[in-house]
């Protein structure tokens, strides 16, 4: 048995980890905002955004566990930028398994160049994770595909140069790449608890024309249906994942550091078990989680499938991660509580996170149907398993 | 409640229709600002309950410890930010009977009229369960005292027109050295700085700097080195209103979620047939219920004079954790929409975390928990 990533892959472990806590260091959110670009220009350039394009549309070779070290250690230093590099990966992974020829040449190299920005725009304000029930359509209209419809929240929605989305088309969910230049998209901001970095949108689509070419559906069967690099796949529950344990691993580096150097009763509160007992438990939890999450993505590299490994991954990763920014954040008291701190944010993102990666009770079930079959999963369910 | 007497359920129904009428609307915009909003503090004024507190002698409207749990109960069920001075009052009122004429005849009044917001200053920055620990001095000073040190952490500091404060009469006496001072805020000598926090903005935390504050004696509220022996006798039933208020978050984030599950529909029919999403109603509804009993428990022992240090304790770690679970599943329940700040869920979640830290932490608690099971021989040293 092995149990250890390859050379490589600690390399990009560790150049990863320098260039973001250069990069992005402690960080002012309308500083780093504004620095959104060029930051991504820059990962685009260093080549982190283009593990597992093909080499001739400007993607430099990476395995799937690779892409988790990218995610894990950006996330260590700031989870929306991570989110960010997950993103990017969602869409240039679909686009290269499914795209046309043109649809590739257009955006492949600028995704992975850091040149342009993807976003994913499935979930709908009246369907999540029902990809049969989406109210968007995309209609063939000759050469092109007519695009109706609204998605929210979209994660990087105002920035955004393209949209991966999933549309109702001839009955089914079909991907396709909506360019969000084109007349007929509508953007507004989306606010919620957390992931503000990310700039949330709403995106409305009104009779937008896109090249049929956009419809990614060349290699047969179609994006909405991949368990890999789906919306809902095993590579976006265990980056998910990922993204929130390495956000957890700062949490708990902060809280040990607390632990020794504040004092109460004449000592430091890291001698007290109610402290310990949390930062022991949580690192425990942190590390089984984590190691769960490479075990799916190599699983992957080693072309197994690992449904079952990554819908763990989904629903545990990040409850980890929230239950370790929550010990970190009372660790540290009032203290953690302030907007001066990061773990406020990061504990909200985390939350986020929690529906990012699909619902815990479809992971669950998604779980339940690969131990059991059809008798682990309720009826009613059946024809939406194809999707779990 | 089965042991609510017949006033106690007239009292709620009276009060939950105050909350729906006077403070629904516009609750989630108050909740995004950072002072209490003075239409909020008005109403509460003018339907007297500025004016409800323990002290038969001295509140306006006497009120026992479990109708005043009511009270917290229903208010914040529907606007948090009244919590902060709802909180402030059993302090105020706590304290009556050891202030002197002087400071009790415009304090008092003045509080229950809303005219007077007031704070509680104990925390510093070096400490903040560790009482004993304080570092702020009061030297006598004449016919006055000389306040210096700096205060941390107090919630509704930014807004506060005054505060009772900790300060050290006898620096070498711990906590029997430890007395309490009224400090109107405009004072020379005090400034303050606010935090922006995660969650319940509205009892908005400052620091205050006391650099060389000089306050009458007539301030100090009670004799030298009592201080500290007379706000621990208020906790005990501040705790269990605490571990209420972050209740009351909680079963409005239930009942919301409740009517969410049964609207939404996925896979062709409502969420709530679903077991993963109903189960979980039924498990936090069935952890805020007895969370919420334990804390009437405590309130009601407090009213019958029995001891209750260790159910208000219990309440005080127990309450705010079912809350934080709960408003953070029932979040996770509503998805999306649970996240967005149109609904009031992400609100409630991080107003339910600031209960788990203010007012002592869930690990003093259950010391003082062990403490009362062990006795002080065989629990945890400090």
């Amino acid at each position: 048995m092995e149990f250890r990533f390859s050379p490589d892959e600690d390399l990009l472990r560790w150049a990863v980890r320098d260039f973001a806590e250069r990069a992005v260091g402690p960080k002012d959110p309308d500083a780093l905002r504004r620095s959104f670009r060029p930051l991504v220009k820059t990962m685009g350039s260093l080549g982190y955004l283009g593990l597992g394009v093909p080499e001739e549309y400007g993607g430099n070779p990476g395995n799937r566990a690779g892409l988790g070290v990218v995610v894990e250690e950006v996330a260590r230093t700031d989870l929306a930028l991570a989110h960010f590099v997950a993103t990017t990966y969602e869409v240039t992974l679909a686009v290269a398994r499914y795209g046309s020829g043109a649809a590739k040449e257009a955006w492949l190299p600028r995704l992975a160049g850091g040149e342009a920005l993807g976003c994913v725009a499935v979930t709908e304000p009246g369907a999540g994770v029902d990809f049969g029930a989406l109210a968007s359509t995309a209609e063939r209209e000759g050469g092109s595909c007519r695009v109706d419809g609204e998605k929210a929240p979209v994660s990087f929605g105002l920035e955004a140069d393209v949209a991966l989305t999933l549309a109702t088309a001839g009955g089914a969910a079909a991907g396709l790449l909506v360019p969000l230049d084109l007349p007929g998209v509508e953007r507004r901001p989306w606010h919620g608890t957390g992931l503000a970095l990310a700039a949330p949108a709403s995106l409305r689509f009104r009779e937008v024309r896109v090249p049929a070419g956009n419809l990614l559906e060349e290699g047969g069967g179609g994006l909405a249906l991949d368990r890999e690099v789906g919306v809902g796949g095993t590579i976006r529950k265990a980056l998910c994942a990922l993204a929130t344990l390495g956000a957890a691993q700062t949490a708990l580096k902060h809280a040990v550091r607390y632990g020794r150097e504040r004092h109460a009763f004449g000592r430091a509160i890291g001698k007290f078990e109610g402290v310990s007992e949390k930062i022991a438990e949580d690192a425990t939890l942190v590390e089984a989680a984590r190691w769960l999450c490479y075990r799916a993505l190599f699983l992957l590299d080693e072309g197994k499938p690992a449904e079952r490994e990554a819908a763990m991954c989904g629903w545990w990763g990040p409850k980890v991660a929230y239950r370790t920014l929550q010990d970190a954040l009372l660790v540290h008291g009032h203290a953690g509580f302030c907007d001066d701190h990061p773990f406020q944010q990061m504990w909200r993102d985390v939350v986020a996170f929690e529906l990012l990666a699909g619902p815990a009770q479809l992971q669950r079930l998604a779980i339940s149907r690969d131990l059991s079959g059809a008798a682990g999963v309720p009826d009613e369910l059946a024809g939406a398993l194809p999707y779990l | 409640m089965v042991f609510f007497t017949a006033e106690q359920q007239r009292f709620q129904t009276e009060i939950r229709d105050f909350a729906r009428r006077e403070l629904r609307a516009g609750a989630r915009e108050r909740a995004g600002l950072d002072r209490v909003q003075p239409e909020v503090l008005r109403k509460l004024a003018d339907a007297g309950l500025l004016g409800r507190g323990a002290s038969v002698a001295y509140a306006p409207t006497p009120t026992d410890a479990v109708t005043f749990g009511i009270l917290i109960e229903e208010v914040c069920r529907v606007d948090y930010t009244a919590m902060i001075v709802l909180l402030v009052g059993c302090l105020v009122y706590g304290m009556a009977e050891w202030m002197t004429e002087e400071v009790r005849g415009s304090l008092l009044p003045a509080f229950a009229a809303a005219g007077e917001f007031v704070c509680f200053a104990n925390t510093e920055p070096g400490c903040g369960s560790d009482a004993a620990a304080i570092a702020t001095t009061a030297v006598r000073d004449g016919d006055g005292y000389l306040l210096c040190g700096e205060k941390t952490s107090i919630s509704g500091g930014l807004q506060a027109d005054s505060a009772i404060i900790t300060a050290k009469t006898d620096p070498s006496a711990g906590v029997k050295g430890v007395s309490l001072f009224y400090v109107p805020l405009a004072f020379p000598g005090v400034s303050r700085s606010g935090f922006r926090d995660m969650g319940n903005l509205s009892a908005a935390r400052a620091s205050l700097a006391l650099d060389r504050v000089r306050v009458p004696a007539s301030y100090r509220i009670g004799p030298e080195g009592e201080g500290f022996s007379k706000v621990m006798r208020t906790f005990d039933a501040s705790r269990v209103y605490v571990g209420l208020s972050a209740l009351a978050l909680a079963q409005a984030s239930l009942d919301e979620a409740a009517e969410h599950v049964k609207e939404r529909q996925a896979f062709g029919r409502p969420l709530s047939h679903f077991e993963g999403v109903s189960f979980r109603l039924a498990e936090h509804a069935t952890l805020v219920e007895a969370a919420r009993l334990l804390c009437y428990e405590a309130l009601k022992l407090r009213d019958e004079g029995k001891p209750h240090s260790r159910e208000a304790a219990m309440a005080k770690w127990f309450g705010p954790k079912c809350a934080v679970d709960a408003t953070h599943e029932m979040l996770l329940l509503c998805g999306h929409q649970g996240y967005s700040d149109e609904r009031m869920f992400g609100i409630r979640w991080r107003d339910a975390v600031s209960t788990q830290l203010g007012d002592g932490t869930a690990e003093i608690m259950k010391l003082i928990v062990a403490r009362e099971l062990l006795g002080a021989r065989f629990a945890p040293r400090l």
